[in-house]
């Protein structure tokens, strides 16, 4: 069950929320806890085995936050830690495609956050198990993140801020989310997977940058969408969940993109494993170091694969460029800082696209025109069809879109602009095209 | 403290880093990048998904159709009437292939007795419906006809009835010229319109979409390089095509079969109503990888020969031409290979010269009769019209060698020129096939 999907967004969420808000205390806590393990049992079509890991998972870290809340020892974090670890390893590599259980690289890393947070003392361990699961298999981030702060979901477990502001700011958020997923990622989609049906050795230059093009807005709006719906709804639920996307596109540079880009997912790995390891104040060769390190984890945990070691690589380059030397350049001048960051990210998701480093190599080869240009009707055909989705997708990249919003979002003109706009959204949902069942069993 | 999570962290790390190392080397990606979504994988693909309009209209066919078969079910309704292409002034009675084995499809019986070898033809009415036979395999390839192209169905690894081809191997031999297309029109769906973007010929109109069916082809407005959007019958009132070459079936393939070819024949006949003078040529549906058949049965090569029967009958081969290009492009098992194909229904662009090269292989077979018989002999004139019928229906296992009709082969030099500068069937001659181009200026009006 996807957030934009007509079952979730006609049935299990009013019905949830109206049990939900019922409800006081550890009730509400049940609510929560019930509901987000039916709202797993249907993203995974009832999958016992990614049930069970869900509910294995849970338990060791609710008796392993016990256990190192009682003795804070490492030696008890450690294998903990390694047997979350070794799980998800074996589940990307082993299990893999389509098997890997939904979430699983989201709630591991939330659980590993917990049981290393307990262990630093930053917060003491969840002592009623109904409260643990409430805030460890929340719904709105069971699936894909925001990976929380312990300490701020912990306080918003024990006192969800329920207020009738929070609430109508997260159903404001919630639909400007499925806005940006159903409006423009899942329509911007289409070009690249067109190219990798032609095959990108045939398609020309100019089309190969269009559809590169749409791919990283599909991208950006597609899991800036979700995070946005993931936080409306944390927010009708009562919880701050923190944002994943914070104008990107706006950065000046490679390191900072990433501060801004799926940024809890970033700060995971600078808490549990570049600052435990030294971070940047041990020399600078450890700093390189510890960075390479969380790069190639970071390549691992997006996917298996040479592609993603090749795009984490790619990254790595350019973050470790500007550490040692180009730093001082990039401050100097906006304008230039920024043609850089564009310029180097739009290349740095061309592995993560592609399938494998071969097809990567094509696409640089298309987009640099080595071996021609090839002819163009293929841009011709497409350019227009896209052109508008492209312009919107480009405006929508800029800060300037939040800047109008948060001048409005207050007046009334705001919500009759959501509720056009929410079934501008349905409309989308419902003729849209991918529904496989429509398609291919009448 | 700080040493203990450096050796925690880089315990992890050199784990993960350890197994991920193994990880690339062992396979492409296995995972895509986002759990949050259907993936890249299943992102809309303009090509292949049709649009809303035209996907309500095929399930509303589809289920009136449906409602329809299902209480015929128990009949024996194997026997199909279809009309023939507007020409014919009668109602030929032909099968439903699925029902049929394919080695006793008959030809539409507008072929004289005498030209028929009476032994191979069954009459339609006297097989019993339902009954796929295995053994097609067996049938002696002497019996095949060198053209049409078209390969005898096999027995595949699954059991299934499919039609075999080269898997991919093709060694163009005589082709008609590229400028034999300059007064074509294809018809076709994405499979065409990726045709159109990366291998145009010569100067030929496309009427084609993503998503367009035999159910929507006659009412979606459509536009190319030298004509506004418009409808399919408009098209064909405002221009001449000398020929009119068809590509559509895989949208359709889960709708009903009898929906399918009706809808397909009625387009035949439009097409035939408004250029009575054009060349028809019906092309096969190309068969799909196991990628796509595990998306919906309906996509793999069984089905897809049936529906490839279906259309055959549909070809008079007086007018209308049935070639498969199938022959060509699918395996031993009747599977598009999946080398062939990224979503395993749309070639890559870079095999679409290949494609084109055997479309103009395959059409000069149309027009250059060869018999499988070494002593052709030469055609008394008034009987051009159902000699021609047989050359194309001789696929069914009809030994064509008795009438072989052929003015003697035309030879190289002429062929290169366009596909037969000579004379040949006074029917086709009519039509102007043979003059590459010589409709041009009556086009474009």
């Amino acid at each position: 069950m996807q957030f934009n999907s007509v079952e979730f967004i006609f049935y299990f969420l009013p019905a949830f929320l109206a049990v939900y808000h019922l409800c006081r205390g550890t009730a509400q806590s049940v609510v929560l806890a019930v509901g987000s393990f039916l709202f797993y049992g249907f993203a995974v079509e009832w999958n016992a085995l990614a049930i069970g890991l869900l509910a294995g998972c849970m338990l060791l870290g609710y008796l392993g936050g016990l256990t190192v809340g009682r003795w804070r020892k490492l030696l008890i974090l450690l294998p903990m830690c390694l047997l979350y670890g070794g799980a998800l390893v074996f589940f990307k590599l082993y299990v893999g495609g389509g098997l890997l259980p939904v979430g699983m690289s989201f709630y591991v890393f939330q659980l590993i956050a917990y049981l290393a947070d307990i262990y630093r003392g930053k917060i003491s361990a969840e002592k009623n198990p109904v409260r643990f699961l409430a805030q460890m298999t929340m719904f709105p981030r069971l699936l894909s993140g925001p990976i929380a702060d312990t300490r701020e979901l912990a306080r918003d477990n024990r006192r969800p801020h329920k207020k009738l502001f929070t609430f109508h700011l997260g159903l404001q958020e919630f639909i400007l989310g499925l806005g940006l997923k159903v409006i423009l990622a899942n329509r911007l989609g289409g070009l690249w997977a067109q190219g990798t049906i032609v095959g990108f050795e045939t398609v020309s230059t100019p089309y190969m940058w269009l559809a590169l093009v749409t791919f990283c807005m599909r991208l950006y709006f597609d899991f800036y969408g979700y995070s946005l719906m993931a936080v409306g709804l944390g927010h009708m639920l009562g919880y701050n969940l923190p944002m994943n996307f914070l104008e990107p596109y706006s950065s000046k540079s490679v390191s900072e993109f990433y501060r801004r880009w799926h940024a809890t997912l970033g700060r995971w790995f600078r808490d549990y494993i570049y600052i435990p390891m030294g971070g940047s104040r041990a020399g600078t060769a450890r700093t390189l170091l510890n960075l390479a390190v969380v790069w190639a984890v970071t390549g691992f945990w997006h996917g298996v694969g040479g592609g993603y070691m090749l795009w984490a690589g790619f990254l790595l380059f350019f973050i470790i460029l500007e550490r040692l030397w180009l730093k001082k350049y990039l401050d100097k001048s906006r304008f230039a800082s920024h043609l850089y960051l564009i310029s180097v990210i739009i290349l740095s998701w061309v592995p993560f696209a592609a399938s494998g480093i071969g097809e990567s190599l094509v696409v640089y080869r298309r987009l640099f025109g080595i071996g021609g240009i090839g002819p163009t009707e293929d841009f011709a055909y497409w350019a227009p069809i896209y052109a508008r989705l492209v312009g919107l997708g480009l405006f929508f990249a800029t800060p300037i879109p939040a800047k109008i919003w948060r001048q409005i979002q207050k007046k009334p003109l705001a919500d009759v602009a959501l509720f056009i706009l929410f079934w501008v959204c349905l409309y989308f949902i419902a003729t849209s095209a991918q529904d496989p069942f429509i398609y291919f069993d009448f | 403290m700080k040493l203990h999570y450096t050796a925690l962290g880089a315990s992890i790390v050199l784990s993960l880093a350890a197994i991920a190392a193994v990880g690339i080397y062992q396979k492409d990606s296995v995972l895509r990048p986002l759990e949050l979504d259907e993936g890249i994988d299943a992102v809309k693909v303009p090509f292949l998904l049709a649009a809303d309009d035209e996907l309500k209209l095929q399930v509303k066919i589809a289920r009136e159709i449906r409602a329809e078969e299902l209480l015929e079910k128990d009949e024996t309704d194997s026997m199909v009437t279809v009309k023939p292409p507007l020409s014919s002034g009668h109602e030929h009675t032909e099968f439903i292939p699925n029902t049929t084995p394919p080695d006793s499809a008959t030809p539409p019986d507008t072929t004289p007795p005498e030209t028929t070898p009476p032994d191979d033809a069954t009459p339609p009415d006297t097989t019993p419906p339902e009954t796929i036979e295995p053994p097609e395999t067996t049938d002696p390839p002497e019996d095949l006809p060198a053209q049409p192209p078209v390969s005898p169905p096999v027995v595949n690894s699954s059991g299934k009835t499919v039609t075999a081809g080269a898997g991919g191997n093709f060694e163009p031999g005589e082709m008609v010229d590229e400028s034999w297309f300059d007064d074509a029109l294809f018809i076709g769906d994405s499979r065409t319109d990726g045709l159109r973007l990366y291998s145009r010929i010569g100067k030929a109109d496309y009427f084609c979409s993503t998503g367009l069916s035999v159910f929507t082809v006659l009412t979606k407005e459509l536009s190319d390089k030298n004509f506004s959007e418009q409808k399919l019958e408009t098209l064909l009132e405002s221009r001449t095509y000398g020929k009119i070459l068809i590509g559509l079936g895989i949208n359709e393939c889960g709708s009903s079969l009898k929906a399918f070819t009706k809808s397909y024949s009625t387009l035949i006949e439009t097409v035939r109503a408004k250029q009575p003078d054009a060349l028809i040529i019906l092309q096969s549906i190309m068969t799909c990888s196991p990628k796509k058949e595990a998306q919906g049965s309906n996509f793999g090569p069984a089905n897809l020969y049936t529906r490839n029967e279906a259309i055959r009958g549909l070809a008079d081969g007086v007018h209308v031409f049935y070639i498969d290009v199938n022959t060509v492009f699918a395996d031993e098992n009747g599977y598009l290979p999946s080398g062939f194909s990224s979503d395993g229904c749309h070639l890559y662009a870079k095999y679409y010269p290949l494609w084109v090269e055997w479309i103009r292989s395959a059409v000069y077979d149309i027009l250059n009769p060869r018999s499988v018989s070494d002593t052709p002999e030469p055609l008394p004139p008034e009987e051009g019209t159902e000699t021609s019928d047989d050359q194309t229906q001789t696929e069914d296992g009809t030994p064509p060698s008795e009438e072989t009709s052929q003015p003697p082969q035309p030879d190289d030099g002429a062929a290169s020129g366009g596909g037969g500068t000579e004379p040949v069937q006074p029917e086709i001659g009519d039509s102007g096939l043979n003059q590459p181009g010589a409709d041009r200026e009556q086009n474009g009006t």
